[in-house]
């Protein structure tokens, strides 16, 4: 009997995990609700906002990382003869991260279309164009005191698939022994089309495009 | 013969299997929405150069994200356009390599720093970053090279002015405050005399050079006021549009920092002012009198802040 007892409240305790996990949990918070499904608040701008993310991670136990993370843009421009031309221009942010939680991830937004991502100034040249700025093991929060490292990543390239217009693209430091700086970067991609169009929460890279749009004066 | 109390091996075989198939059971009926990491992870994308070693690698998703978004609605005033574009006229008419600078369209070029505190235990939840956008054009690129005359220093490479360009950073949750540090600064992209005026025992007014300052990033400053708030003196912006710390900031909000207004300086006849009233307007230049301290506090311009969480 029980024997019986244990087997229904084990039972229960499944069913139970599977309300939590179905469309109508309460069970769960709205952050691990987000971290799985994916329905809180977006992970990716989405086709809509007219950006493309770029999410930095700082994976490393003890290590301050900045990234240099370059984004190549075709805009249209007029050149001196009036007529209208698209020049490619490379827009570079410089973003500070830690090894401490939270604090060791940043993001930055660009704006479609892009045509490349990487990290460096010259993203043409990985090898050798330093991607990212590493604070020594001694200094860990002091990046004034570390030295530059070649990402080894080649740039993304929309034009090749790897990502595009509404996308999360990812790029991770972690460490790893024998490598220049003991680190190593990797890359994802988190495509749009794959993540829920309606949401509980804010549709932030919405309100960040209506935001953008607010602000353009008539003199613009 | 089993004594009591004793349970066979096959029953508690049994029981473990019966425990196993409820458990399977709540999972399958559930499809995959009881996978416990993310259903969607974001896929790797191995990036190698030819010969390069195959890998597979996992990362996790954010839980959500606040943007940070700063706009840049700053304008140089007209008469700083004008004086500008006479210098890029001058320029062209002496022959000089050029690009004709849109002067009308240009934004000035502005930072601050802001202070993101996450919302965590940890003692280290604070992180600061560095905002920049605008255009860093400034005289010495429109002023003639040949003019000696001037004696004037070449203006010092700031990475500012045109690298470091930050204007949209995107902040993983859950982020408790949001705030700008110090005093923004705004480029004053002209050199700007101080003149001393001396009256001689004729009543003869002398205008001399005391000091010129390089085009640089000024702070912007709040106005002097006394012990009622009331201004005393008017500089940057007033006390009651200081720019206001974010809060109660939700998870999937946006941050937004917008700084609207007028990059001006004020303008003086130059030291070598020449006796016809009408020509010393034209040669204005940007200066103040070393005594008029209210055009000196104006540098570099009137300004208003909006924080907003959206």
């Amino acid at each position: 009997m029980r024997s019986c007892f244990r087997i229904a409240a084990i039972g229960l305790a499944g069913l139970a995990l599977v309300w939590g996990c179905s469309q109508n949990a309460t069970l769960f918070s709205d952050t691990f609700r987000n971290f799985t499904r994916g329905d809180v608040v977006p992970l990716t701008p989405g086709p809509n906002s007219g950006l493309v993310m770029v999410r930095l991670i700082n994976d490393t136990a003890d290590r301050a990382v900045e990234f240099v993370v370059t984004a190549e843009r075709q805009v249209l421009t007029v050149d001196d003869e009036g007529n209208t031309v698209i020049e490619s221009t490379n827009e570079t942010v410089f973003l500070d991260t830690f090894p401490v939680a939270v604090a060791n991830e940043v993001g930055a937004l660009f704006d479609c279309p892009v045509t490349r991502i990487g990290l460096g100034r010259d993203i043409d040249r990985p090898f050798s164009e330093p991607g990212l700025f590493v604070s020594s093991a001694e200094f860990a929060a002091d990046l004034g005191q570390g030295f530059g490292v070649p990402s080894k990543m080649l740039p993304l390239d929309s034009r090749a698939g790897n990502f595009g217009c509404g996308d999360t693209v990812i790029i991770r430091a972690i460490e790893s022994q024998g490598d220049v700086g003991n680190l190593k970067v990797q890359s994802f991609v988190l495509p749009w089309a794959t993540q829920p169009t309606e949401f509980l929460g804010p549709h932030t890279f919405n309100n960040v495009r209506i935001f953008l749009e607010q602000q353009v004066t008539e003199e613009d | 013969m089993l004594a009591l109390g004793q349970r066979s091996e096959a029953h508690s075989a049994g029981r473990r299997l019966l425990v196993a198939a409820g458990l399977a059971l709540a999972c399958i009926a559930s499809g995959t929405s009881c996978n416990l990491t993310s259903a969607f992870n974001p896929e790797f994308v191995e990036l190698f150069d030819a010969g390069g070693t195959g890998e597979f690698a996992t990362v996790e998703n954010a839980t959500g994200h606040v943007p940070l978004i700063f706009v840049n609605n700053l304008r140089y005033s007209s008469q700083l356009v004008s004086y500008l574009g006479k210098l890029q006229e001058e320029r062209r008419l002496s022959g000089l390599e050029d690009t004709q600078i849109p002067l009308s369209s240009l934004r000035p070029r502005v930072r601050f720093r802001v202070q993101v505190i996450y919302d965590t235990d940890d003692p280290n939840n604070t992180v600061q970053y560095e905002f920049v956008v605008g255009d860093g054009v400034f005289e010495v690129e429109l002023r003639e090279e040949e003019d000696e005359d001037l004696g004037l220093p070449p203006p010092p490479v700031d990475p500012n002015l045109t690298e470091n360009t930050l204007s949209r950073l995107v902040a993983a949750c859950n982020v408790a405050r949001v705030e700008i540090l110090g005093n923004a600064q705004v480029f004053v992209p002209v050199f700007v005399r101080t003149i001393r005026v001396e009256v001689g025992d004729l009543a003869q007014q002398t205008r001399t050079l005391v000091a010129t300052d390089n085009p640089q990033f000024r702070p912007i400053l709040p106005d002097d006021v006394d012990e009622n708030l009331n201004t005393v003196l008017a500089r940057n912006f007033g006390i009651r549009e200081a720019p206001a710390p974010a809060i109660n900031i939700t998870c999937g909000s946006l941050v937004g920092i917008v700084i609207s207004g007028t990059v001006s300086v004020p303008f003086t006849a130059p030291e070598d002012e020449p006796e016809d009233e009408f020509i010393a307007e034209q040669s204005a230049v940007p200066g103040f009198v070393d005594t008029d301290i209210p055009r000196e506090a104006s540098i570099p311009g009137r300004f208003e802040f909006l924080v907003t969480v959206q």
